[in-house]
C-alpha cells in the first residue's frame, strides 16, 4: 500500500507541473499580442464610456426635470386635512366622552381611556399613540395669534401656554394634572406682559388640556386646548371666563 | 397690633375648612354636576372603583359576593351603582342634619360587621377626590369636599 501512495502522490506532482506550464505559455501568448488589435479595444471601450455619460447626462435632464414638479404632500399636511374632516363629519362623541377612532366608530367615557383596562372593542382606549403623554411634557409650550371676543380690550397679540409641571397617578392614570401659565403682551409699547398661573389636566379622551386658575389666585382666565389638528403639535385652544366656559378669546396654537 | 394678630388668627381659622353649612350646599351643588346620569353615571362608578382597587388590591376580597374581581361585571357594576347612590342620598340631605344623621346610622349598620380597615376609606376618599375634578373639568373645591367626605366617612365607621 505505500508503493501505491508513492505512485498517487508523482502523479499529482506531474499534473501540477503541466498546468503550470500551459499557464506560463499563455502568458507569453497575451504579451506578444498585436498593438492595433490593442488600441481597437480600448477603442471601443472609451466609446462605451462616451455612451454610458451620455445617458448620465440625459438622466440627470430627466432628475432635473422631475425636481421641478411639485413634491409630494407632506403626511404632516394629510394628517392635518384629515383630522380637519374629521371634526366636520359630526362622529363627534357626545360630553365626557371619546372617540375609540378605527373602522368601527364607538365613543366611550374619557374618564376610562389610558387606565390600562381596554374598553374599546378594539382597544384603541390603551394604544400608545392615544396615550402619548407629549402634550404635558414640561416646558411644551403653546403659542398663537390671540384673538379677543370679549373680557379684553385688546388688537389681537401672541399667547403662550407653557406647561411648567405634570403629574400623573398610578393609581388614576386617565388624567395627567399639569401646572402651566398663560402669558400675553397688554401693551404693544411697553412690552407689558401678564402672566396667569393655571392648573388643570390632560384628557386622553378628548385630546383636551382643560386649565383654569390656580389655588388661591384670582379667577380670570382659564384656557382649553383641544389637539384636534391630528397630532400633539398642534391645537385649537378658547381662552375662557373659568366659571362659565363663556369665550374670551381664541388662538390656534403650535408648540415651540 | 394685637387687633391685627386677632384679624389675622380669625382669618386663619376661617381659611381650615371645615364641612360647615355654606360648605355643604357647594358640596352638594358640585356633586350635582358630577354625579350625572346614565351611562355616564355607571362610567364615573367604574373609574372611581378601579381608582380605589389600584391602591388597596385587597379590598377585591370584601367584594367577592358582588364580583370584585371583575369590576366591569354587570354584577359589580350594580353594587358600584349601589355604593353611588347610598353616598348621593348623604350628600343631598347633608344640609338636613336629623336626616343625616338617620342615614349615617343606617350606613354604619350596614358596614359594623364586614371589618373594614381605616385605610380602605382612605382609598375610596383618594380615589374620589381625582375621579371628581376629572368629571367636572372646572370649579371644584377639594378643601371642601375633604372636609365633607371626613364627616361621612366618620359616621360610616362610627368612629
Amino acid at each position: 500500500s505505500f508503493g501505491y501512495l508513492w505512485q498517487r502522490q508523482v502523479s499529482t506532482i506531474a499534473i501540477s507541473v503541466t498546468m503550470w506550464y500551459v499557464l506560463l505559455l499563455v502568458g507569453l501568448a497575451a504579451a506578444a499580442t498585436d498593438p492595433y488589435k490593442e488600441r481597437g479595444f480600448k477603442y471601443i471601450v472609451s466609446n462605451q464610456k462616451l455612451h454610458i455619460n451620455q445617458l448620465l447626462e440625459e438622466l440627470h435632464e430627466l432628475e432635473e426635470k422631475f425636481e421641478k414638479l411639485s413634491p409630494d404632500v407632506d403626511p404632516k399636511d394629510v394628517r392635518h386635512i384629515r383630522a380637519r374632516i374629521h371634526s366636520l363629519e359630526h362622529d363627534e362623541c357626545p360630553r365626557h366622552q371619546g372617540q375609540c377612532g378605527g373602522d368601527v366608530p364607538q365613543c366611550i367615557n374619557d374618564l376610562l381611556f389610558c387606565d390600562g383596562h381596554k374598553d374599546c372593542r378594539n382597544g384603541r382606549d390603551e394604544d400608545p399613540e392615544v396615550c402619548s403623554e407629549a402634550v404635558t411634557h414640561v416646558g411644551s409650550s403653546y403659542t398663537g395669534l390671540a384673538t379677543w371676543s370679549s373680557c379684553e380690550e385688546s388688537r389681537p397679540h401672541n399667547a403662550v401656554v407653557t406647561i411648567t409641571a405634570s403629574q400623573r397617578k398610578d393609581f388614576f392614570p386617565a388624567r395627567i394634572w399639569v401646572r402651566a401659565v398663560l402669558s400675553f403682551e397688554i401693551d404693544e409699547h411697553t412690552h407689558r406682559i401678564t402672566t396667569i398661573p393655571l392648573r388643570g389636566y390632560y384628557n386622553f379622551g378628548r385630546r383636551a388640556l382643560v386649565l383654569g386658575p390656580e389655588r388661591g389666585q384670582k379667577a380670570i382666565y382659564g384656557v382649553r386646548c383641544h389637539f384636534d389638528l391630528g397630532d400633539d403639535d398642534h391645537a385649537t385652544c378658547h381662552i375662557v371666563n373659568p366659571a362659565s366656559l363663556h369665550e374670551c378669546g381664541h388662538f390656534t396654537a403650535t408648540r415651540y | 397690633m394685637k387687633i391685627v394678630i386677632l384679624v389675622l388668627a380669625f382669618v386663619a381659622v376661617a381659611m381650615a375648612t371645615e364641612c360647615d353649612n355654606l360648605t355643604r350646599l357647594k358640596v352638594k351643588s358640585q356633586w350635582r354636576r358630577a354625579y350625572s346620569h346614565g351611562h355616564d353615571r355607571e362610567d364615573f362608578a367604574q373609574a372611581i372603583w378601579r381608582a380605589i382597587f389600584a391602591q388597596v388590591p385587597d379590598a377585591r376580597g370584601l367584594f367577592k359576593r358582588v364580583h370584585g374581581d371583575d369590576t366591569s361585571s354587570p354584577e359589580f357594576e350594580a353594587h358600584a351603582l349601589r355604593v353611588l347612590a347610598g353616598f348621593d342620598i348623604v350628600i343631598s340631605i347633608l344640609d338636613q342634619p336629623a336626616a343625616l344623621k338617620a342615614e349615617l346610622d343606617h350606613l354604619e349598620h350596614q358596614h359594623d360587621n364586614r371589618k373594614i380597615p381605616d385605610n380602605y376609606f382612605d382609598a375610596f376618599k383618594t380615589a374620589l377626590l381625582h375621579v371628581l375634578p376629572a368629571q367636572l373639568g372646572r370649579c371644584w373645591d377639594r378643601d371642601a369636599w375633604s372636609a365633607c367626605f371626613d364627616l361621612i366617612a366618620h359616621g360610616v365607621k362610627g368612629h
